[in-house]
């Protein structure tokens, strides 16, 4: 059982999603890391391609029985995954 | 429709004025019997359609779903299935107090709860139905999305209401990266334009297409199933959406059971009803009000002006002048009339949900004949008033909970009278309950005391032997209101008028190198423009570098085109309707006041001279 | 100023008060009330007299510092320290004085003209001045005393 926080840090968005994702897929297939916790501070939008990251990252957890939690989300960010009901699959919490 | 702050400030105003409008209507139709109740049932059904509309198409979908419930219930009311007693209108009463309260916050009303009120109506919803309506709530109809990779569950009544306003309920399909993302458009932003032609009553977005981070999958897709409803047609709907017709699934035929058994479609008004706001008319009172305020404060000073110089102030020039300076002041008062008896209405709801709450049935009565009050001095009694009247209920509860032979509770009843007398309003409160054998007690009135002085009135208490104990409050009939923002420096309360007011600079945003001195005074740089520092407070004598930079916030203030900025040791902006009292003459020709008032927690606060402190700014040169 | 006291009926009760060390008098009658409220507010720019302004009941008061006022040097502020809310000129004011002593019951044709001088005080604030056994109380003319003195 192993946790990590990641912070982008900026808006996730298609130029820069794929270096996230690697990064990400790092943690969870080489570092083994279970628990991962994405914190959203500084960030403030996210486009399709960056949704994308975040339900990627939720299957691939998903297949190791891991876990994925986003916290620190702006209000508006928040909102969209509610009405995208992405809150049914992983934990969101406001900023 | 550009959609704009203006547009969101007019939803917000009209939707106050409905919301007021449906609480009076409320109350009165629990005191009505069933029969006249139905018209008022009506206008009510259909006011709180319009707002579920408005919100609808802004993207305020919490807002939507709760006048959804409100309409529901308000439409079994309507039709006889329901009937309005007291604990339903107090369930009805506090869903739509919720509703206010969201469009107060209205930005963040999408993460606000509502699942208390939801819950509470839902409940007499379904309660109230006959079984086979009944099931209907409780009935889930399961639709499949194209592909059959997942389905949408939706209780059949929520779809009915849908269809009983005339609406098709389609399927949309979309795919984030082929139509939104290649497009250029956020998700969010995405989201918004899809609400405003209809209403997103489920959505699927399917997660499994996406794939996992180890998969590099060369065709993106995210595939994205609106369940959605709208009054347009297929095609006006593909035209607008900008999606192609073979993505728009029409659910006629699969919900045609549904549309078979449609109830009685009650009316609604055009989708948004924006009413042509009154936005711009308030904005145009205050400043009728403001520039009143200012003329007054002129007139004022050149008074004293020419008392110094022993001029003679008989002359026809400044009667003149202080004859327009009543007009407008009459006028002003005009803009904010209102009638005393609507003014004071909130009261008789207050006395409702108090003895709702504490099982003390309680009535108010208001008898005011045609007096008219100044809106913004009815608005800020409330609140006293009411604290008043809750002191007399519980006194009055006490005295008969005491009598041994009280078998019924008595309702209290709490009349209100408003009479004029010379230039004053006179509010009476007493109660009908009064009986010689009471001993009465005299109520504690310290804090309301305090709130309504702050109003320039009065409020005292007497026995009388007819009526027992009765509170009075007198107001002046005319007054000085400004409107402006309560700031503390060193210690002292003032009042900064809000027309000269630009900006507010946090202190944690200013750096050591936006504040420079210059002889004797201290400037600090605003977007590219030096401005100089203007002390107020005179209570420090030396100031300097370091007193600056230990105000909280600098306010940026502008009369005329001199601008100048004024450090405060406050942090949040506290915006304040005051009545002003006049200084007094032994402050002498250098007073940099020009008027003072009292405050709700009895300090005095000062208005300062706004204009003597840019004409002090105007003398500074900046190189 | 003797005009005035000869045309008063005879009897009157004075109000009598210390202002630094001078013990003086006022017709109890011009006196609404008498406070010891000191929460009051200094007003910037104001002169020196002025020591600020007190909410009485609703009403926002100004307080002068009758000692200032008359030119009598400062005494030690105490606890003893009262308002003596007088109307003037169309509003209230407060008369910040040292210390209230007893009432008096005086006569007016016993109230002799105030010397050019009282006590280092200028006579032009006095009406009069009144002899007891234990001392003189010089009556104080309110209105000359809250009278703009800052016209050139």
């Amino acid at each position: 059982m192993s946790k990590k926080t990641v912070k982008p840090g900026k808006d996730i968005v298609a130029s820069m999603v794929s270096e996230l994702k690697k990064e990400l897929q790092d943690m969870i297939v080489e570092e083994g890391v279970t628990e991962l916790e994405i914190d959203l501070e500084g960030v403030e939008m996210v486009d399709s391609v960056g949704l994308g990251a975040f339900i990627a990252t939720h299957n691939t957890l998903s297949q190791k029985n891991g876990k994925l939690t986003v916290i620190n989300a702006s209000d508006d960010i928040f909102s969209l995954f509610r009405t995208m009901r992405l809150d049914q699959h992983f934990e969101i919490h406001q900023g | 429709m550009l959609i704009n702050l203006d547009t969101h400030n007019i939803f917000v105003e009209d939707t106050k004025r409905y919301l007021d409008e449906i609480e009076k209507d409320l109350i009165t139709l629990e005191n009505m019997g069933a029969d006249i109740a139905k018209p008022f049932a009506e206008k009510l059904f259909r006011s709180v359609q319009v707002i579920k509309s408005s919100a609808g198409l802004l993207g305020f979908s919490n807002i939507k779903e709760l006048s959804q419930k409100l309409e529901n219930v308000l439409g079994l009311i309507s039709n006889g299935e329901l009937d309005p007693n007291p604990e339903i209108v107090n369930i009805l009463l506090l869903g739509f107090d919720r509703v206010f309260q969201l469009i107060e916050n209205l930005h963040k009303s999408n993460d606000m709860e509502i699942d208390e009120q939801s819950v509470m109506l839902t409940g007499l919803t379904s309660a109230v139905l006959p079984d086979e309506k009944k099931k209907s709530v409780t009935q889930i109809r399961v639709i499949h999305i194209p592909s059959d990779k997942h389905t949408f569950q939706i209780s059949e009544f929520n779809l009915l209401q849908v269809i009983n306003q005339g609406k098709n309920i389609y399927i949309l399909e979309y795919d984030l990266i082929h139509d939104v993302q290649m497009k250029k458009i956020t998700p969010l932003n995405f989201v918004r334009f899809v609400q405003q032609h209809g209403e997103m009553i489920d959505s699927f977005l399917d997660i499994y297409s996406v794939g996992t981070l180890e998969e590099k999958t060369s065709e993106h897709k995210m595939p994205y199933f609106i369940l959605f409803a709208s009054s347009l047609d297929k095609e006006e709907l593909s035209n607008e959406l900008d999606l192609e017709s073979n993505k728009i699934h029409d659910l006629k035929n699969e919900l045609k059971d549904l549309i078979k058994t449609q109830g009685k479609v009650y009316s609604s008004n055009s989708e948004c009803n924006f009413i042509e706001s009154n936005v711009l008319d308030q904005n145009k009172k205050k400043i009728l009000s403001d520039l009143t305020n200012e003329f007054s404060f002129a007139y004022d000073s050149l008074v004293s002006e020419m008392l110094e110089k022993k001029d003679s102030i008989n002359s026809i020039t400044l009667n003149r002048i202080g004859m327009v300076l009543s007009s407008l002041k009459k006028q002003v008062n005009i803009e904010y009339s209102v009638k005393a008896s609507d003014a004071l209405w909130k009261l008789v709801r207050k006395v409702r949900d108090y003895g709702y709450k504490n099982n003390i049935p309680s009535k108010l009565e208001i008898e005011s004949s045609d007096i008219n009050m100044d809106k913004r001095i009815t608005c800020q009694l409330i609140e006293p008033i009411s604290n008043l009247i809750i002191k007399m209920i519980d006194s009055i509860n006490k005295l008969q909970n005491n009598r041994h032979d009280a078998k019924i509770k008595d309702s209290i009843q709490i009349i209100i009278q408003i009479i004029e007398e010379d230039k004053d309003i006179i509010i009476k409160i007493y109660s009908k309950n009064y009986s010689f054998n009471n001993e009465d007690i005299l109520l504690d009135l310290t804090e309301e005391q305090k709130q309504i002085n702050a109003l320039n009135a009065n409020c005292s208490q007497e026995q009388s032997a007819e009526k027992g104990v009765v509170l009075k409050v007198k107001l002046k009939q005319a007054y000085s209101i400004l409107d402006g923002y309560n700031v503390k420096i060193d210690n002292q309360d003032y009042i900064f008028p809000k027309t000269y007011i630009k900006e507010w600079i946090l202190n944690t945003e200013i750096s050591d190198d936006i504040i420079k001195q210059v002889d004797q005074n201290f400037i600090i740089l605003v977007q590219e423009k030096w401005i100089p520092f203007i002390d107020i407070s005179s209570k420090i004598d030396i100031k300097d570098f370091q007193y600056f930079l230990n105000k909280k916030t600098i306010v940026i203030c502008e009369v005329g085109y001199i601008k100048f900025a004024i450090g405060i040791d406050s942090s949040k902006q506290s915006e304040i309707s005051v009545v002003l009292q006049p200084i007094s003459k032994h402050l002498g020709k250098d007073s940099t006041i020009i008027a003072n008032c009292l405050l709700t927690d009895g300090k005095i606060a000062f208005i300062p001279d706004m204009g003597y402190f840019a004409y002090q700014a105007s003398k500074i040169k900046i190189t | 100023m003797s005009r005035k006291i000869s045309e008063k009926n005879d009897k009157v009760d004075l109000a009598t008060f210390y202002v630094s060390e001078a013990l003086c008098g006022m017709d109890i009658l011009k006196i609404q009330e008498i406070n010891k409220n000191m929460e009051i507010t200094p007003v910037p720019n104001s002169p020196d007299f002025v020591v600020g302004v007190l909410n009485m009941r609703g009403r926002i008061v100004t307080i002068i510092d009758v000692c200032k006022k008359l030119g009598l040097p400062k005494a030690e502020a105490t606890n003893k320290r009262r308002n003596i809310i007088v109307y003037s000129q169309n509003e209230y004011i407060g008369m910040l004085v040292d210390r209230v002593a007893e009432v008096v019951h005086a006569e007016w044709n016993k109230v002799t003209p105030p010397p050019s001088n009282v006590r280092g005080v200028q006579g032009k604030y006095f009406e009069g001045v009144y002899k007891t056994e234990d001392g003189l109380i010089a009556i104080l003319d309110m209105e000359e005393v809250l009278k703009d003195e800052s016209a050139a």
